[in-house]
């Protein structure tokens, strides 16, 4: 079993780590661009191709940073956003000063501190902050928080 | 997986108090209509949600009337009218029991008994509505795969149910479905699916049963997993909270939307704290009277 990750660090790279070469051609047909190996799973990303997009990246013999990212981003499109986060740990782990990388990180816990939901403030039109909603319900007497989550202006 | 799917009874409206429970009234005559009078016992709060949500979506608007039933015989009781919609979640209702009690025999938990209660309503389903039971068979088929392949990975491990519900959305809604309609669907069908893997954490460790937590974090007990992996899986559940605010807010309603709100926006996290926490299950005030104490 393993522990602290969701997948297993060998199961999604199931080549060696290199942190010299991020991806070797790979062995497909695909066409390949020694400047942006990865254009062509970039460009079916692009087009929504995911299946595709991830045949192709499967290619790929050497997994580096740069793999782990196009990976992440290919789950996030999916959805996957925990895979997403685990995959773009371990470009970071690899390339730590990558601003890239980094930002697509913070992009991702971003995107989960939206989606926490407040306690007393979860309403149906969303988008307001607690204050906009006590504002509002104080007005026609309906403020219920008892100023546990505002002033109850 | 059934029974998550709850609202949260001190921020719900009378009104759609009401309409929830003539919705789960009309969907238990549906299923009776649809499949037969056993598989009523199959009823659940998951399809009741779904048919508030599918109604609200397409534009198919609730007629409620006073009618008895078996449970309420002398006194009537609002009751959604059966129509088209309803007849065919009330046979999804069935298919999906019996597709779970086939699971659970799988398992080893046993369930021939009530499996074969339910076989005759799911061959009525699948005469009626062979589109809808084939899209629960593909899924049936794809979380078989998953298992087999004993996958680490919370995410993976849910995709066939969430597609599964990204399906019944486009079967569904038909011409109206769009994609952020199917993603909400979506975001729902993948938090039943992982909800209902961190409550049975325990129950999973005990029997080596597949549990996607329990390989990926290899913990012996939920409160561990919780103690040494509670950011993980707060990450989890907190991208599907917001899968879903995005699909909601991209959706067309024709209705009033409060009561799926109640679900979405309160229910579901409301219950999936619970599970977190490791609180027991409770089941849902379902009578005014007992609103009254």
């Amino acid at each position: 079993m393993n522990k602290g990750h969701a997948m297993s660090e060998d199961d999604v790279p199931e080549g060696g780590m290199s942190a010299s070469r991020e991806g070797t051609m790979p062995e497909g047909e695909a066409a390949y661009d020694a400047q942006d190996p990865f254009g062509e799973v970039r460009g079916c990303l692009e087009r929504g191709e995911l299946q595709r997009a991830q045949e192709l990246l499967e290619q790929f013999g050497e997994r580096g940073a740069e793999w782990y990212f196009v990976q992440a981003k290919i789950f996030r499109a999916k959805k996957w956003y925990s895979e997403s986060r685990r995959c773009l740990k371990r470009a970071l782990a690899e390339s730590p000063e990558n601003e890239t990388y980094r930002k697509e990180y913070n992009d991702l816990i971003f995107l989960a501190e939206k989606g926490k939901i407040k306690k007393q403030h979860a309403r149906a039109d969303m988008g307001a902050t607690a204050q906009e909603c006590c504002a509002e319900a104080a007005c026609t007497g309906l403020c219920t928080c008892l100023g546990e989550s505002c002033d109850g202006s | 997986m059934f029974g998550y799917v709850r609202y949260d009874l001190p921020n719900l409206l009378i009104k759609d108090f009401m309409l929830y429970k003539a919705l789960y009234c009309g969907l238990c005559k549906s299923i009776g209509a649809s499949c037969g009078q056993r598989a009523r016992l199959g009823l659940t709060y998951d399809v009741t949600f779904l048919s508030a949500l599918l109604h609200n979506m397409t534009g198919t608007d609730v007629r409620v009337e006073r009618q008895n039933c078996f449970e309420h015989a002398i006194r009537k009781r609002p009751i959604a009218a059966v129509d088209d919609l309803t007849m065919e979640l009330g046979a999804l209702n069935t298919v999906l029991t019996y597709y779970k009690l086939a699971d659970d025999i799988t398992d080893g938990s046993g369930g021939r008994v009530k499996r074969a209660w339910f076989k005759k309503g799911y061959r009525r389903a699948k005469k009626r509505y062979p589109a809808l039971v084939s899209l629960v068979e593909e899924y049936a088929s794809a979380q078989a795969e998953v298992e087999k392949k004993r996958s680490p990975s919370p995410d993976e491990a849910a995709e066939p149910t969430a597609q599964l519900m990204r399906g019944l959305c486009a079967h569904f809604m038909g011409e109206r479905s769009t994609p952020a309609a199917e993603d909400l669907f979506y975001a729902v069908g993948k938090w039943v699916y992982l909800i209902d893997a961190l409550d049975d954490y325990e129950k999973d460790v005990k029997k080596k049963r597949y549990n996607p937590f329990v390989l990926a974090y290899g913990c012996a007990t939920r409160a561990e997993l919780m103690q040494a992996q509670g950011q993980e899986i707060a990450f989890l559940f907190d991208t599907l909270f917001y899968a879903m605010r995005e699909g909601l807010a991209g959706v067309k309603f024709y209705f009033n939307r409060d009561l799926t709100d109640n679900v979405i926006l309160r229910g579901i996290p409301l219950e999936t704290q619970r599970v977190m926490r490791g609180e027991p299950y409770r089941e849902m005030s379902g009578e005014l009277k007992e609103l009254k104490a």
